[in-house]
């Protein structure tokens, strides 16, 4: 898993709660590397498993929720820092149908080995988005957290709905759907 | 407890200690990965200009090696065109015998089945003769020293003499022969003879190729945006036709209509192709349309203008020219006497005397004595050749000076420009053909008519 989604996790942690119970959850986890985590190196994911359930466990909100909390806070940063990606781009529904195509190209840019989950277009119309989360890592609460961010940055909260659906295959993947009813 | 006198530890200090050692342990790490990408991509980058090189080097060797093709294919043309030139040289001196000789027995007793033969022995001879001609054109077009020349002359004049020199072959056919000439300058600059062989070919596979009805030729002038004479020139027949997909390989050099073609009517196959690339070089194109009904060969040339522009009466045609033969006043310049009896013999059968010098010297005296219109001018001659004797002509004071025409078995560009150097003319190729004198014969008698081609064109009839 890319440093990024580490080094992002703790600076939320720092910033919703606070810097001390920060340095207490990566103390309490007896993480390999001390948690010297860099944004450009690659870690194990069964690290951030652990931070996740350390955090769970010192704040009492369950994993699910904390996720989609990061996925918000991720996405703002997303936004903060690559602008280039948001050009022109007027909705959540136009940004979310190009992540596969456009922005996960440019990741692997600079990460060749960046192992990216699958965002898979099944329909993609004016007003309405479906789409297949995929991943080894089962972030599907994670995905749901960016999407849910996506749709509030271009101010669209009150006209898109964001649906999800568990489906029941191998690899549980997550159905999404963007609608607007607006 | 007593030895251990170190001040209990602030958690938040120990936070902080922790945070600044995770932190550094960070840098350390992501600097670490940072040397390794610089590593990698200077390993890639050397890769690539390692690759490059090779490439380049590739590019180097391929370009090297097709020029050494290139090289070898040039010599291997030039190798070729200066042995066709050669060849044609060679082939044509033979050839003068063999024509000059018939030419000669044809003026002996012969009885009909004799002089049958011979007439397809004379036949043979000129065609070999044109096919000669054709190749050694060609050869020279293809390795690029088709030279155009430069002289003022008077295009309706140029058009009527190809027309009338055309008209007899026509007759013989029972084809009628017409020509039609708009509003055309008196004056333009160009390559006279390239014109002439341009209308000559087209105008000859007309006729061949037409058993009957009528041939028309015709031509009108217009100045161009850039200030030059387009002449539209269209030779329309009534003849066979040319089939479409025959059309397309025209003007293609070694090709017919088709084979049953070359049978029928022989020919080199170059005539067009010759004429393509000619009317191409004087800044122009040529096409035909052809149906059941007959073919029509269109081109246009553009000629410059000169310094005074006239317009030449239309409807001015040379058709008179052979019915009513001018008196011409003729010398011919020749030392061998073969050629004299040849000469001679030929110029009687087109109506025309003339006088005999055997030498340059005696030729320039008799010029100089006489009144001559014409003069056919042997090149090779002791005592003085026919360029000195030229020379020294055109430095007489005359009343009028007449048309000196060489008369040379050398057929080479540079023969040519030195007999036009000298004052000539015009230039016949040994042996020359009763149409070649007969060329000359019309074109000075038009020239006595309307003294000189500087001067428009008199109206026909």
């Amino acid at each position: 898993m890319k440093g990024i989604v580490f080094t992002k996790f703790i600076e939320m942690v720092e910033q919703k709660f606070s810097v001390d119970m920060a340095e207490d959850m990566i103390e309490a986890c007896q993480l390999p590397n001390g948690g010297a985590y860099t944004s450009v190196g690659t870690y194990d994911h069964q690290e951030m498993v652990t931070l996740l359930v350390q955090l769970s466990k010192m704040t009492g909100e369950a994993v699910p929720d904390l996720l989609r909390s990061y996925g918000h806070y991720l996405f703002g940063e997303f936004a903060r820092l690559y602008p280039v990606f948001f050009e022109g781009v007027t909705s959540s529904l136009v940004f979310a149908g190009q992540i596969d195509e456009v922005i996960h190209v440019e990741v692997l840019k600079l990460y060749p080995d960046a192992q990216l989950p699958k965002f898979e277009t099944l329909s993609q119309s004016e007003n309405e988005l479906k789409m297949v989360y995929r991943s080894d890592r089962h972030l599907g609460d994670l995905a749901e957290g960016l999407l849910d961010a996506c749709i509030i940055h271009f101010g669209e909260q009150g006209s898109v709905r964001l649906e999800r659906e568990n489906l029941k295959e191998p690899g549980d993947p997550v159905c999404f759907t963007m609608i607007r009813h607006r | 407890m007593l030895h251990d006198d170190s001040p209990p530890v602030n958690p938040a200090v120990e936070r902080a200690m922790r945070r600044a050692a995770r932190e550094r342990a960070a840098r350390q790490e992501a600097e670490a990965l940072l040397e390794q990408k610089s590593l990698e991509l200077f390993r890639t980058n050397e890769k690539l200009r390692l690759q490059a090189q090779e490439l380049e080097n590739l590019v180097k060797m391929r370009t090297a090696a097709l020029e050494k093709a290139v090289e070898l294919a040039q010599s291997a043309t030039s190798a070729k065109n200066d042995f066709l030139a050669m060849m044609s040289h060679e082939i044509r001196t033979p050839l003068n015998g063999i024509i000059g000789i018939a030419d000669l027995l044809s003026l002996t007793a012969l009885d009909e089945e004799q002089s049958a033969h011979l007439n397809l022995l004379t036949q043979s001879g000129h065609t070999l003769l044109a096919l000669i001609s054709h190749i050694l054109d060609f050869t020279k077009i293809e390795a690029g020293h088709l030279e155009l020349e430069e002289r003022e002359f008077d295009p309706a004049y140029e058009l009527n003499i190809a027309v009338a020199t055309h008209r007899a072959m026509a007759l013989e056919k029972g084809l009628e022969l017409h020509c039609l000439l708009g509003e055309l300058p008196a004056l333009v600059r160009g390559d006279n003879y390239r014109l002439r062989q341009v209308l000559s070919n087209i105008l000859s596979n007309a006729i061949k190729f037409t058993s009957k009805g009528q041939i028309s030729l015709t031509a009108n002038a217009a100045l161009d945006s850039a200030g030059k004479w387009r002449f539209d020139i269209r030779v329309k027949d009534t003849g066979i036709g040319i089939s479409p997909a025959s059309l397309s390989r025209l003007f293609e050099p070694f090709r017919q209509a088709d084979s049953s073609t070359t049978r029928k009517f022989g020919g080199t196959g170059l005539g067009l192709a010759i004429c393509k690339r000619l009317v191409e070089a004087m800044g122009g194109a040529i096409a035909v349309v052809s149906g059941p009904r007959g073919s029509t060969f269109e081109f246009h040339v553009l000629f410059d203008t000169t310094t005074v522009p006239q317009i030449s009466p239309p409807g001015s045609d040379g058709s008179e020219i052979l019915a009513n033969p001018c008196e011409l006043s003729v010398l011919l310049v020749e030392d061998n006497a073969t050629n004299q009896t040849v000469a001679l013999s030929l110029m009687e059968k087109l109506g025309q005397k003339a006088n005999l010098a055997v030498t340059g010297r005696e030729a320039v005296e008799m010029i100089a004595a006489g009144n001559y219109d014409l003069v056919f001018m042997d090149m090779q001659m002791p005592e003085m050749d026919g360029l000195e004797a030229t020379k020294s002509v055109r430095k007489l004071t005359l009343k009028k000076q007449p048309r000196i025409i060489a008369l040379t078995a050398n057929a080479f560009e540079a023969d040519r420009e030195r007999c036009f150097g000298a004052g000539m003319d015009g230039f016949i190729s040994k042996p020359f053909r009763l149409a070649d004198l007969r060329r000359e014969i019309c074109e000075a008698c038009l020239r006595a008519r309307n003294g000189g081609p500087a001067e428009p064109t008199a109206a026909g009839g």
